[in-house]
């Protein structure tokens, strides 16, 4: 009996008792002893070979053979469990399995510490010269394991742990704890080929989960296309949702993590992926129902597959799109119903607008042509509040949408912001003209900043300018916007309506950012010329109350202000300007001068206004105060002297001209200042305007100062026509730019480059920036280049 | 031949007609001078490099009046000349031969001019010219022709105004019937000569070879785009021509054609699809 019969002999009750019956334990004694024999074979053996070299090349000597008999008791002995286990089926056979398994690797553990003197020495060494079939004894109860009952059991196992599962999905309670035992097994044997210390998942991957994952797929492949057809997709969704949470669960419970992100993804394709077209088909329905909750589990479901949601954006721009026409036309249509009953006289017409929008005067005159008009929407006024609501509850509403249901996806946010783009810019009231939405943006933002305006709360008010550029973000004529504006503006500050110094200031800081310093530098200049003048209005005062008695000045004001930042024109009418004026105007004039010599000062007296006491009428003793236009106080100072003039003397004198003269002597017919006397029409020959003596109001201080209808128009189209002009100027400017820095630029690249420069302003049309390189090449600015008939050069 | 003399003035401008006929009539009512000048010419065909011939020949339809600082043939002189060489005043040899001179100014050649011209095409005489403008009859047979694009772009610096940019596309409904006239050409108040746009088109590129030009002849005259070409415009023309098919294949959308072309074909497509 050789040393290594003898000690394996000492050893194999233990080892059998061990193996056997674990749930004993061991005594210490026992261990004691039996790590001791180990000990003692090794050293004994060892000691026999005294050369240290001899040891080193000797490396199978000392423990070879009790590791081999080790080895094969571990074979004989799980050989055994595997014929048990061939009785056992599905959970029986989880049980069996489980149970032999913990075991086995708490068995496994105490053999490995009682050969713990073995491992550290001579299987040390082995591994260490290399030998991949020896291991360390702990790691050998496991391969032994792998190779000799999981081989043979591992098919009927995953079957068992397959059909639980199945079980499971199925809605019925399973213990989970078999399973995650099996999971365990499966990942503690897969052992590094290269290094036994070290394990893979690869048994794992390959006998579990390759397998589940089948099974998982054909589960869920079966089981939503029957439900697919057997519900509507709403409850499709809530089921799918519910089972992908269900298997992610389903990893945390009893799988390897690495399982998570292939079981998902079969999850994925087979519930959403393969369905995708029929959920997608859903989307429609559900915006148009506005299913919130519905609309936020589609989104989560098919974000999860590549792709899915592309066609969700496509849909969800069209559909905004819709909705924000659809918003328009309503609008368009009752502004055109309004029209439609003033014109009719049925009915008087919306006073809500305010005052300057008031338009009952061309109904009147010609009703027949007003309800054609009417007829067509574009041509009826458009309420610029309304409008600019509409406009804005579309995109509230789908802004919301977006951020709650759609988690603000980027894509979302394009698609909603493209679709905005295009209903704010080209819409049924923009068909007439594309620049009707910057204009009626403006002047919404004027009925915000102007007195009348009701808003109170400062809250609120930042609120409602912070929507009005949210429209404007969208509005492509962002120069259209700026014109208007500054009409309005400049209207405001010269009336003095505006309603805050704060809010213009507000407005005016958030245009700033949205478009930066250049766009806003008139508006801004506009401000300081209004505080230079106030400077310059109080020293002409002083200057006048120290040179001149206090009966010979009257209260006067003025404002001066810079021609390129204000958007007036010259008058166009003449006037002769009254004697009583007269003085105080020169006065003025003579002060500027000397203050700025070379300025030329143009007064623009179709903006300017004053105040006129009565003294004549036989109603009121005290007098009445009109507040006049410089036209009406010039036609109404010449009745100091006679009380009835023809129309043709009233031209003379005044020297205005008869377009402005007509509307100006009406509006004083109309208030009962004047009367006509002798015909009908102003400009009959005959009619004589007479001094109505017999004047009668309510009201102390009347103003007589309304506007003129046909003036409004005619500054409307006025600015259309320069916005025209200057947009030629800003695509010649941006081609030269680029071709500046460029200076050889193919005619796409070209297009494309004046095109971004000018996309913040505003959106300029192909041919007209063709239209401007034939402007550039004619007035060589730029050249085609030779033999290539798409490409220019700058001409320096 | 018989000698020929200057035909009077004002004739040809109100009845353009077969120029070899009437002023063979005439010359024979009024015989001058100058026709004696003339005859030796002929004879000393043999000599040199030909530049005494054609200082004879020259000399021949001078504008002998003081008002040209350098010899120079005026508009008389020229018709007189196409008249013997037998080519139409309005017609493209003239054209030619003014592009081979490289003309300055329509209706008159400098004799620096005439030695130039002449000397490249070879020619001392009425009928040695007419023999050396034969190979050019075929010169728009294809516009591809590199020399098409020189006599082209000739053209258009000839038959404007000296002091303008552009070409005008017409002149009124007179000078529409007689597209141009470069020998005895239509002044206008400040006595200078230029030719309308469509004129000159229409000789360069005649409609029977390229239709294109008649379509947008077609779109010029009724739809009255512009009044005048530019120097591009009149350019790409040319390559627009040669790029695009009559069925508007070849044409693209993005491409850098001037505008009105653009517009052009915008016209013919809609005109197409009613």
């Amino acid at each position: 009996m050789t040393d290594a019969n003898q000690a394996w002999e000492e050893l194999r009750p233990g080892v059998d008792r061990i193996l056997n019956k674990w749930e004993e334990g061991i005594h210490p004694n026992e261990y004691m002893t039996l790590y001791t024999t180990t000990y003692n074979y090794c050293t004994n053996s060892r000691s026999t070979s005294t050369d240290h070299r001899a040891e080193q090349k000797g490396a199978n000597l000392i423990g070879g053979e009790l590791y081999a008999e080790l080895k094969r008791h571990l074979e004989q002995h799980l050989q055994s469990i595997t014929d048990q286990g061939a009785s056992h089926m599905d959970d029986s056979l989880l049980v069996f399995f489980t149970k032999n398994w913990t075991k086995f690797t708490v068995s496994a553990a105490t053999l490995n510490h009682i050969f713990g003197y073995l491992n550290r020495h001579w299987v040390k060494r082995e591994i260490d010269e290399g030998h991949k079939t020896i291991y360390e004894i702990y790691i050998l109860a496991l391969v032994s394991w792998r190779d000799h009952l999981f081989q043979r059991l591992q098919e009927k196992v995953i079957k068992a742990v397959l059909k639980t599962i199945a079980k499971q999905r199925n809605g019925e309670t399973i213990d989970t704890g078999l399973i995650k035992t099996v999971v365990e097994s499966y990942v503690s044997i897969g052992l590094d080929e290269n290094d036994s210390r070290k394990s893979t998942l690869e048994i794992y991957k390959t006998y579990f989960e390759a397998p589940f994952i089948e099974a998982t797929e054909a589960y869920y492949k079966a089981e939503s296309e029957i439900f697919i057809t057997q519900n509507p997709i709403t409850e499709y969704m809530k089921k799918a949702e519910a089972r992908l949470k269900e298997e992610e669960k389903r990893v945390e419970m009893y799988l390897n993590p690495a399982t998570q992100k292939g079981l998902i993804t079969t999850c994925e394709s087979a519930l959403v992926k393969n369905h995708t077209t029929a959920i997608q088909d859903e989307f429609q329905t559900l915006l148009d129902n506005d299913r919130l909750e519905d609309l936020s589990r589609m989104y989560g479901l098919l974000c999860r597959v590549p792709d899915g949601l592309d066609r969700l954006r496509t849909i969800f721009e069209a559909h905004v799109r819709k909705q924000g026409l659809h918003a328009v036309e309503k609008v368009a249509e009752s502004a055109a119903a309004a029209a439609a009953a003033a014109a009719a006289g049925t009915a008087t017409p919306p006073n809500e607008r305010g005052d300057d929008d008031e338009e009952d005067e061309a109904p009147k005159k010609k009703p027949a042509s007003a309800a054609k008009k009417a007829a067509g929407a574009d041509s009826a006024e458009i309420d610029p509040k309304l409008y600019v609501d509409s406009l804005l509850l579309v995109h509230k509403k789908y802004a919301e949408l977006v951020q709650t249901a759609f988690r603000g996806e980027s894509g979302f946010v394009a698609s909603l912001d493209k679709a905005c783009r295009e209903f704010v810019n080209r819409n049924v009231v923009c068909k007439s003209s594309s620049s009707k939405s910057p204009e009626l943006l403006a002047r919404y933002c004027d009925s915000l900043l102007r007195k009348t305006s009701k808003m109170a709360e400062d809250n609120e008010f930042e609120d409602v300018l912070n929507s009005v550029m949210t429209v404007f973000k969208y509005v492509e004529d962002k120069d259209v916007f700026q014109k208007f504006y500054s009409n309005y503006l400049a209207k405001r500050l010269v009336n003095g309506t505006s309603s805050s110094d704060d809010g213009e200031t507000s407005m005016l800081t958030k245009l700033k950012d949205a478009c930066g310093h250049e766009y806003t530098n008139k508006l801004q200049r506009m401000f300081t010329d209004m505080g230079v003048s106030k400077d310059l209005n109080d020293s002409f005062k002083e200057q006048m109350e120290r040179t001149h008695e206090k009966d010979d000045l009257i209260d006067f004001g003025v404002l001066v202000l810079n021609t390129s930042s204000w958007p007036f024109q010259p008058p166009k009418s003449g006037l002769n300007i009254p004697d009583d004026l007269l003085k105080t105007y020169e006065r003025f004039q003579r002060f500027y001068q000397n203050k700025h010599s070379g300025r030329k000062l143009t007064w623009l007296f179709q903006f300017c206004k004053g105040e006129l006491k009565t003294n004549y009428t036989r109603a009121s003793k005290t007098g009445y105060t009109f507040q006049v236009s410089t036209y009406q106080m010039a036609v109404l100072l010449m009745y100091n002297s006679a009380t009835s003039y023809a129309l043709d003397e009233l031209l003379g004198t005044t020297g205005i001209g008869k377009e402005v003269l007509v509307p100006t002597v009406g509006l004083l017919v109309k208030a009962k200042v004047l009367s006509m006397e002798g015909g009908s029409s102003p400009s009959a020959p005959g009619v004589r305007f007479v001094l109505n003596e017999d004047f009668k109001s309510k009201k102390v201080r009347i103003n007589l100062n309304l506007p003129i209808k046909t003036e409004q128009k005619a500054e409307s189209s006025e600015t259309h026509r320069t916005i025209e002009e200057d947009r030629k100027l800003l695509i010649q400017a941006a081609i030269v730019r680029v071709m500046k820095t460029r200076k050889t630029l193919k005619h796409v690249t070209l297009v494309s480059e004046v095109l971004t420069q000018l996309q913040s302003r505003f959106k300029p049309q192909v041919p007209d920036i063709k239209k401007c390189i034939d402007i550039l090449l004619e007035k060589e600015y730029i050249e085609r280049a030779d033999g290539s008939k798409d490409t220019y050069n700058y001409v320096a | 031949m018989p000698p020929r003399k200057r035909r009077q003035d004002s004739d040809g401008l109100e009845k353009p007609k077969p120029p070899a006929k009437t002023a063979r009539k005439k010359s024979d009512k009024q015989p001058s001078k100058k026709a004696a000048q003339v005859a030796p010419g002929e004879a000393l065909v043999m000599l040199g490099d030909g530049a005494e011939q054609r200082l004879q020949w020259f000399d021949k339809y001078q504008d002998k009046s003081e008002e040209h600082p350098t010899p120079t043939i005026g508009p008389e002189g020229l018709e007189q000349m196409c008249s013997d060489v037998g080519i139409p005043i309005d017609g493209l040899e003239i054209l030619i031969v003014a592009w081979q001179m490289e003309a300055k100014r329509m209706g008159f050649f400098t004799l620096e001019e005439w030695q130039h011209g002449m000397g490249k095409l070879g020619a001392f005489s009425k009928s040695s010219l007419k023999a050396s403008l034969l190979p050019f009859q075929k010169i728009h047979e294809s516009a591809q022709q590199a020399n098409l694009r020189d006599l082209y772009k000739f053209a258009f610096d000839f038959a404007k105004e000296s002091h303008q940019r552009t070409l005008p596309v017409e002149m009124g409904k007179v000078a529409l019937q007689v597209p141009i006239r470069i020998a005895q050409p239509l002044m206008d108040a400040n006595d200078t000569a230029h030719a309308p746009a469509i004129g000159l088109w229409k000789l360069i590129l005649p409609a029977e070879r390229f239709p294109l030009m008649g379509m947008f002849l077609d779109y010029l005259e009724s739809k009255e785009p512009v009044k005048v070409i530019t120097r591009d415009q009149w350019m790409q023309f040319l390559d627009f021509i040669r790029a695009v098919k009559p069925n508007l294949d070849g044409y693209e959308e993005d491409g850098a054609w001037p505008g009105l072309l653009d517009d052009f074909v915008a016209w013919k497509r809609a005109d197409a699809e009613q």
